[in-house]
């Protein structure tokens, strides 16, 4: 968890990362960012986030992020 | 749904009742609602239609509707066709040569819709022995999108007239229409220039029969019942073109005047293209697609003849009331004739 | 019956569609839907009906097949060890990577049949010349089913959603069928997803007399907008464009402007149209628009306005590019040399070009299509740099960005980049457009917009000031939208008002519509794309 916050924190510097729950609802998060993230998601936990999984729901806070990441990373 | 009507969810039996009741104020709500739509157009309707039918008073197609400044009954015969009438039927010449009223009612690229509409206005007014088709229109194709729009506008007069929102007066609201114009011309249009026409192809034999659009064929059987029902005699006319008349569409009305049992007259063929005689170099105005004044007369002298033999026109000349005014129009039409840089032989 | 707003459709054609809806029990009603649908698109594109079936049954059964290798690849993958499992479900991938672009390139190949194979030649024949080599290529595009660009680009959405996994293949030909063909969407979209469009289409809910008629007031607005703004400043519009030599700077300035607000009247106009009819069959369609003027950049221009074609190039072509394997390399080296910030611009650059590319020729087989979305492309890509030197130089000078005097700025720059790119997507042609737009900087002269010359168009001061004050209003609804209020809503809450305001709807457009004698019929101005 620490690290992804670590990760939303280097490319959203405005928000408080850690209670945000509209990340990409309220555009902090725009393509630019996600596409980033992504990167930065797939390196640090060593799984790939296909194009499906690109959803509000999946990126609107840290905790959802981290759900994502943990999913994945069973598959 | 957010936007729905909140439904009460009682117990059933009174849900029920409630819900016809509601469902039942529902409907009244609607039908007051279209019913005040209707009144607005009908008043706005009234408001904006003209109040003469001059073109400065904001009628639409004037020359079209001149007829309605005419004398109640006093016409004769009634031309209704496009561009293809107004060059060719001079309702003064006519009236010169032979002594019966006339009016040529067109306008540029009419639809048969629109005909029904001229039919219809003529015929409250008026009570011609003939009325004289021109087919070129007959052809062409007039869509249902169009024909539903112009029996709206034939009942909600502000469905054509609307664009009179920009010239209002108070005399709009509070006098009604009147129609103290009519043109000198009689609705024909006097084409000085000449532009020699291709008739290479003209009227080539063929046995393929032009077929008439559904919708135009559902509008010319509604006319000439219509005609009928009035004790008038409709009658279809082809005039001479190059550009817009062939053989196959000549077939095409000969077989639809014998289904309807009216009279078919084509000038593009036989007896009456050589009577008439149409110089193909010098008396088209534009390339065979119109004629110009000349040939205009030579059709008018033939159409004039045919029609007073055929139907037994009267003589209207010397006449007190309609000789008056009609010789007065003859002087302006002479007049115009003239200032076109045109001669009339007189015939 | 030609488009939404001829009288056949408004009159005729929706009635009865409601009232066959209506009367048909809730399991086969999207089985009448599908028949209306049908029956619409024929009676519009008659046998070029044939292009829809085609693509229609291509996809049906590409989805399938795709459906039953992720079904075998699913059950082959069971159990199996997380790099196995991997190793198993990519060499899967690999089949349905093929069929998916079989099915994209075999639904495009139409399209670009019908619309780009003239474009095709004429570069084939300039690349000729240019190369000395004699002879040209032309090439003709076939007629053009209604549409095309449109239902082309959700074939090959659903294709996709198939293939990620997004949607399962819908097994009925007649699902399928009716989500390409659904009549609202057929001239202009907006483009809809599969998994949020389909279910809506089958639940078959009774037509409700609320829906109806927060439906017709709403298509009612759109029509307004349509018949009484944009119809009747299209008269300025191709006046001033088609003979904009003997214009003024100021003149031509004026018909960007009002060019720009006849296409949002015409477009958002047809989409309240669409979205009114697919309420009254239950259906919520997705927005195209959410008052696309107060963007304050170029970028959130293009999340306002036409917005569900900006979704489709995101989805579709940003995301897939950004996230392919040599962009994503990209992305972490400009992250390590470039900083956080700038490098992944660098790498979403080559994303969003390719974004603009297509963007551009979806519009038109034009160079001045192409330019168009080379000028927003380098309008974001610099919008992006600014964006970020913005946030810097506000945090180092104290400028509050978020002040009303700032997003003023903003807001009107917004509004030039806007209006200029559409003098140039209007223009006839590239070289014309870049004429105009050199006139119309050179010889700007303000005078002219107040001394009467603005007259000598076709339109006199009492058409602009009925337009005048129904953009007012537009503008006033608009404002309201934007701060949550939607009005539509709050006037379909109270019935009476709603009906009120669609009897007076009915009466502006009868008395101030641009229609009848002296005006020439204007078409949806998307259908032609």
């Amino acid at each position: 968890m620490d690290d992804i916050v670590e990760i939303l924190e280097e490319l959203v510097p405005d928000v408080d990362v850690r209670t945000c729950t509209t990340l990409v609802d309220g555009r902090y998060l725009d393509s630019l960012a996600i596409v980033a993230l992504i990167a930065e998601l797939e390196d640090a936990f060593d799984i790939t986030i296909p194009a499906v999984e690109i959803v509000a729901d999946n990126f609107n806070s840290a905790e959802d992020i981290m759900v994502l990441v943990n999913r994945l990373s069973e598959e | 749904m957010p936007d729905e009507k909140p439904v009460i969810t009682t117990a059933t039996g009174r849900s029920g009742g409630l819900t016809r009741l509601h469902a039942a104020r529902g409907v009244l709500k609607v039908a007051a609602a279209l019913a005040a739509t209707v009144l607005l157009l009908v008043v706005t309707s009234y408001v904006v239609i003209p109040k003469d039918n001059r073109a400065e008073a904001g009628e639409i197609s004037a020359y079209a509707n001149g007829f309605r400044g005419l004398a109640k009954n006093s016409l004769d015969v009634l031309f209704i066709g496009d561009s293809e009438a107004y060059t060719t039927l001079s309702p003064m010449q006519m009236w010169r040569q032979h002594g019966f009223t006339s009016y040529t009612s067109g306008t540029p690229l009419q639809l048969v819709t629109y005909s029904n509409t001229l039919l219809h206005r003529a015929l409250s007014s008026q009570s011609p022995k003939v009325v004289v088709f021109e087919t070129d229109s007959f052809y062409d194709r007039a869509d249902v999108s169009l024909a539903l729009t112009r029996t709206f506008q034939d009942i909600l007069p502000v469905l054509e007239y609307h664009s009179r929102w920009k010239s209002l007066t108070l005399a709009d609201f509070t006098t009604t229409p009147t129609a103290t114009w009519t043109d000198d011309n009689r609705g024909f249009a006097i084409r000085s220039g000449v532009k020699a026409a291709d008739a290479t192809n003209y009227m080539t034999p063929t046995s393929d029969v032009a077929e008439i659009p559904s919708l135009n064929r559902v509008y010319i059987e509604s006319m000439v019942a219509y005609c009928r029902s009035k004790g008038v005699t409709p009658v279809f006319l082809s005039t001479p073109s190059t550009v817009n008349w062939n053989m196959s569409k000549h077939n095409g009305m000969v077989q639809l005047a014998s289904e309807l049992g009216v009279d078919y007259l084509d000038l593009n063929v036989d007896d009456a293209a050589k009577a008439i005689g149409i110089d193909w170099s010098a008396d088209s105005s534009d390339g065979g697609d119109h004629l110009n004044f000349y040939g205009a007369q030579k059709v008018s002298t033939y159409v004039g003849a045919y029609l007073e033999e055929q139907y037994g026109l009267a003589d209207h000349r010397g006449d007190e009331t309609i000789g008056a005014v009609w010789d007065a129009s003859l002087r302006q039409y002479e007049k115009n004739v003239t200032a076109a840089g045109l001669s009339e032989d007189a015939s | 019956m030609t488009s939404f707003f001829s009288p056949v459709f408004l009159v005729a054609f929706l009635p009865a569609a409601l009232v066959a809806y209506a009367l048909t029990s809730a399991r086969w009603r999207w089985v009448t839907l599908l028949a209306a649908s049908y029956v619409f698109f024929f009676a519009l594109s008659g046998r070029l009906l044939g292009f829809l079936v085609a693509s229609t049954a291509s996809v049906y059964l590409l989805a399938l097949w795709m459906d039953r290798i992720a079904v075998k690849r699913d059950r082959s993958a069971k159990g199996l060890e997380r790099a196995e499992r991997r190793a198993v479900k990519a060499h899967y991938a690999k089949y349905m990577r093929l069929i998916l672009m079989a099915g994209a390139i075999f639904n495009l190949s139409f399209l670009v049949a019908c619309r780009y194979l003239e474009f095709f030649g004429g570069l084939v024949s300039a690349l000729l010349c240019g190369v000395g080599a004699g002879g040209g290529l032309s090439l003709t595009n076939l007629a053009a089913p209604t549409g095309i660009s449109f239902y082309t680009l959700m074939a090959v959405s659903y294709l996709v959603d198939v293939y990620r996994g997004t949607v399962r293949a819908d097994r009925n030909l007649g699902h399928v069928a009716l989500f390409f063909g659904f009549f609202p969407l057929v001239i202009e979209g907006p483009f809809c997803r599969f998994g949020e469009v389909m279910p809506q289409l089958l639940e078959g809910r009774r037509p409700s007399g609320a829906r109806v008629l927060t439906g017709s007031q709403r298509i009612l607005y759109g029509l307004a907008k349509k018949m009484i703004v944009a119809d009747r400043l299209h008269i300025f519009v191709k006046a001033v464009f088609s003979g904009y030599a003997s214009c003024d700077g100021g003149i031509i300035a004026l018909a960007a402007v009002l060019y720009t607000l006849e296409l949002y009247c015409d477009f958002s106009g047809a989409m309240d149209i669409v979205c009114g009819v697919g309420q009254m069959f239950g259906v919520t369609l997705p927005e195209n628009f959410k008052q696309p003027f107060f963007s304050r950049s170029a970028s959130e221009f293009w999340k306002r306005w036409h917005i569900t074609l900006g979704a489709w190039f995101r989805d579709y072509i940003y995301y897939p590019v950004s996230l392919s394997a040599p962009v994503k390399r990209l992305t972490k080296w400009g992250r390590r040399r470039l900083g956080n910030h700038v490098g992944p611009i660098v790498a979403s650059s080559i994303a969003l070009f390719c974004v603009w590319v297509a963007n551009g020729l979806w519009h038109g087989a034009g160079s001045q299509y192409l330019f168009y979305g080379m000028y927003y492309f380098v309008l974001i890509v610099l919008g992006d740099f600014a964006e970020l030197a913005g946030r810097a130089a506000s945090k180092r000078f104290g400028i509050n960005r978020t002040s009303l005097p700032y997003r003023t700025f903003q807001l009107l720059r917004t509004l030039v980049i806007i209006f200029v790119g559409e003098l140039f997507f209007r223009a006839d042609g590239l070289w014309a457009g870049l004429d105009m737009f050199s006139r119309m900087v050179g010889s700007f002269n303000p005078a002219s917009l107040f001394d009467g010359t603005a007259l000598g168009y076709g339109l006199d001061a009492k058409d602009f000031a009925i337009s005048g004050v129904i953009l007012l209003g537009v503008l006033v609804v608009d404002i309201l939208k934007e701060r949550g209020r939607e009005p539509g809503r709050l006037v379909a809450r109270r019935p009476n008002l709603s009906l009120a305001t669609c009897v007076a709807l009915v009466m502006l457009v009868v008395i101030f519509g641009a229609y009848g004698a002296g005006y020439v019929p204007v078409p949806p101005m998307y259908a032609q794309f």
